[in-house]
């Protein structure tokens, strides 16, 4: 499967949307029934988008929570807090929409009126404030509230095919911004100016949504004693000098959808350089052994038993993570989730490999693959060597 | 190896240096003070706005998803002199930030981890809580979690902070001017290069090149660039039936007469700026769309004239209905004044669905810091929208915005509003 353009192509064999919104609230609605959940309260914008397909706009980080998204199974209905049709499928009717308020008790009362709502028993949220906390058992006494996490998490851990081809394209387009900011990658090269750099070229190819935001961080020859290793992914008011190690990692958003990458340089006159030497053939032989590992039904504790195997301590940033709409779970690695669950085929995955040495410095790159009930499809160019 | 900048103030600030650390240790000695008096022992914070108000950008900005599996947290205790942030981020805590209260992140969203979370932030309060807890956010298995371990009663923190936020000292008035500042001068560029043929999203790309190499510490929103039909029926469908704004930017191709109301709004040091104007493609308006700007610019002028310490929130919704001629002059889910701060909007919020009460009882203070967003519609012709940053004085007000109204003229003096 090719990655996507962005020409208008008439012929249509491009991503059916209609159909990927459609799967998706199957999925939903499926594991709703599995857990009983009658209705959920969605207020996390990933959780909304999944369900709904609505592209609301796009603001920086998590938004206080408010139930800005409401499924009823018994109708298989979804209700959106939006105050226009603007970036609502056809399929949410107008009916299901409620404005948006700065006022709590009226929010309330809006969501209230939703069909539905009044007789579900067991409802799920994504997220609580104390205020909601008091709120909606008072008005929804007789319902009992669990965490909609599970469900949503099964839901939304096995990717369509339309999913994965817009993880494809986003993958393309984010090392394809990347590579056009490499060459600038020069002693005198402010981090953050590198930082909005990729943006500015992501946003040319048509992909103005960060996944999160871009870094270019320079890597310290030798680490500081006492802290865990690794590398810093936060661009920081720094003016890069030559031969600079440079850790980049900058992904976009497609259709919702992460494309990502991570990489590290040298800084040189003439541009990005690749690092060669001792630091790639380990970086190399553990994106192997990460790959090799990933497999339906393989433990989580076999992705950490990779940096084992290769004699790489665990950095301080997550080895691997879900991928769809922004980062998914499981989230594995050093202070991650205590209990991931096994990854399956059908899971699309990012695999960070870090290494480093006191003197040469650390080296990171990121693989984003596809896990199938035979192997892993490497969704990125360059999958490591065999 | 690479060099520190001389400066974080950022590349337009760097002879004007801002003590960071202070503005931090101010904002803490506040919170707990505002703790003390609450009968509250702890504070558990995870909503960026919070985290940016206590310790500024420790945060990687970034989609919501990542925010929720890797969030930065703060635990504020009472009777200590610094906060503990738990961050996937040490680089980005704050200089001067002893290293013993920066700690490993903290893993929220399954009930495992927060079993294990609620385990780390016991060990740090170092016994049980016997007052009051409070909380901004939960995830639900936190929520769950806390549910069965913590005895105590559990308040909103929001509330309590959102009353310490909404007078800002000078250096945090300083950090609004700043960002306002970085936000305009890559404006400027953009109008300069506003022409038709650009797609909104190729707008969106000049604006994060600039804003970065400007200083800014992120991009706060999806920079809206919309189109605006010339009537509420030409769509988009809206609940309550007036203007549908802000709306989300694609690739669409501006075309020559295109009326345009811009948003966009950045970070400086956990402060935000906002950018409102209307902007016109390829061309000059006409005399009826000049006529919606000088209603607009009669407004702003008769809603700024009042605005000094004591004046209340319903003394300027009253204000702007007269100059509007009786018509409300800002959009039904919207506001007529908007605070900003850590928050792109925050209180004072003024002329909003809390209702003419809460405005009647939001009496202006020294340190607040207004939006002014009026916006007038002539349906049928499209209208007009820009917004006007002040800060309220002992005895009036400043401005923080400096940006020009071309190809409009809101006011007579063509810099822009009348200084005081």
């Amino acid at each position: 499967m090719s990655d996507l353009g962005t020409l208008a192509l008439e012929s249509g064999e491009r991503i059916d949307f209609a159909s990927m919104r459609r799967d998706r609230l199957a999925r939903t609605l499926a594991e709703m029934e599995r857990d009983g959940l009658d209705a959920m309260l969605l207020g996390h914008e990933f959780n909304a988008r999944y369900v709904s397909g609505a592209r609301r706009l796009w603001t920086v980080g998590m938004r206080p929570f408010g139930p800005g998204c409401c499924v009823i199974r018994s109708s298989a209905s979804v209700h959106l807090l939006s105050t226009w049709d603007d970036g609502v499928p056809e399929e949410i009717p107008h009916d299901n929409l409620m404005q948006t308020s700065w006022n709590p008790k009226i929010m309330l009362e809006r969501l209230l009126e939703t069909p539905g709502i009044g007789d579900a028993r067991r409802i799920g949220i994504d997220a609580m404030t104390p205020l909601f906390a008091n709120m909606l058992p008072a008005a929804l006494p007789k319902a009992q509230w669990v965490d909609a996490g599970p469900a949503l998490r099964r839901a939304r851990a096995i990717k369509t095919k339309e999913e994965v081809a817009c993880i494809r394209t986003a993958t393309a387009l984010a090392e394809g911004a990347l590579a056009a900011v490499l060459p600038e990658i020069q002693p005198g090269a402010s981090e953050r100016a590198l930082t909005g750099r990729f943006h500015e070229e992501a946003a040319l190819q048509g992909t103005p949504i960060p996944a999160f935001e871009a870094s270019f961080a320079d890597c310290p020859l030798v680490a500081t004693p006492d802290s865990v290793r690794g590398p810093r992914l936060i661009s920081q008011h720094r003016n890069l000098l030559e031969g600079d190690l440079v850790h980049c990692h900058a992904g976009i958003l497609y259709a919702g959808y992460e494309g990502a990458t991570a990489s590290t340089v040298r800084c040189t006159e003439s541009g990005a350089n690749a690092i060669g030497g001792e630091l790639a053939s380990r970086l190399n032989d553990l994106r192997s052994a990460l790959h090799s590992s990933c497999r339906p039904g393989a433990d989580p504790s076999l992705i950490t038993a990779a940096y084992q195997h290769c004699g790489e301590p665990l950095p301080n940033i997550p080895i691997l993570h879900g991928v769809g709409l922004g980062m998914e779970m499981p989230v594995i690695g050093r202070d991650c989730d205590p209990d991931p669950q096994t990854l399956e085929a059908g899971n699309v995955v990012a695999l960070y490999a870090y290494v480093e040495k006191d003197g040469l410095g650390g080296a990171l790159a990121r693989d984003t693959v596809l896990i199938k009930s035979d192997g892993v499809d490497s969704l990125n160019a360059s999958p490591p060597p065999e | 190896m690479s060099v520190e900048d001389s400066s974080p103030s950022g590349p337009l600030f760097q002879a004007e240096p801002l003590d960071f650390g202070q503005m931090r240790r101010e904002k803490h000695a506040r919170i707990t003070a505002a703790m003390e008096q609450d009968g509250i022992e702890a504070l558990w914070l995870m909503g960026p706005g919070n985290i940016r108000y206590l310790i500024g950008s420790a945060v990687l900005p970034a989609d919501a998803a990542r925010s929720a599996l890797q969030p930065a947290a703060l635990l504020i205790l009472r009777d200590q002199a610094e906060p503990h942030l738990f961050t996937p981020y040490p680089s980005a805590a704050p200089d001067d930030l002893p290293g013993a209260f920066v700690h490993p992140p903290l893993f929220v969203e399954s009930e495992s981890g927060a079993e294990e979370a609620m385990r780390r932030i016991a060990e740090v309060i170092g016994g049980p809580l016997k007052e009051k807890l409070g909380i901004d956010v939960y995830s639900p298995a936190l929520f769950f979690s806390l549910k069965r371990h913590v005895a105590v009663d559990v308040v909103d923190a929001s509330s309590l902070i959102g009353v310490l936020k909404i007078c800002k000292s000078k250096t945090e008035i300083e950090c609004v001017r700043r960002a306002q500042a970085i936000n305009e001068r890559a404006m400027l560029d953009i109008y300069e290069s506003l022409r038709p043929g650009l797609r909104q999203s190729d707008l969106s790309a000049f604006f994060f090149s600039r804003i970065f190499e400007l200083g800014a510490c992120a991009n706060g929103i999806d920079p809206i660039w919309q189109v605006m039909s010339k009537s509420i029926a030409g769509g988009p469908y809206t609940t309550h039936g007036d203007v549908a704004f802000p709306t989300c930017t694609s690739d669409r191709i501006l075309r020559a007469g295109d009326l345009l109301w811009v948003d966009t709004g950045i970070d400086y040091h956990g402060y935000q700026s906002d950018f409102g104007r209307t902007w016109l493609v390829g061309g000059d308006p006409n005399p009826r769309q000049q006529s919606h700007a000088k209603r607009w610019g009669d407004i702003v002028q008769a809603v700024l004239s009042e605005i000094k310490p004591g004046a209340t929130g319903s003394q300027l919704t009253r204000t702007a209905l007269e100059a509007a001629g009786g018509v409300q002059p800002w959009v039904e889910h919207f506001y007529l004044i908007h605070g900003i701060g850590s928050e792109p909007a925050e209180q004072p919020l003024i002329g909003t669905d809390l209702g003419p009460e809460f405005d009647a009882r939001m009496v202006l203070a020294p340190g607040m810091i207004l939006v002014l967003e009026p916006s007038i519609w002539d349906d049928g012709h499209g209208g007009y929208r820009s917004e006007e940053v002040v800060a309220v004085t002992e005895d009036g007000y400043e401005r923080l915005s400096e940006f020009h109204y071309f190809p409009f003229a809101p006011f007579e003096n063509p810099e822009g509003a009348a200084q005081r």
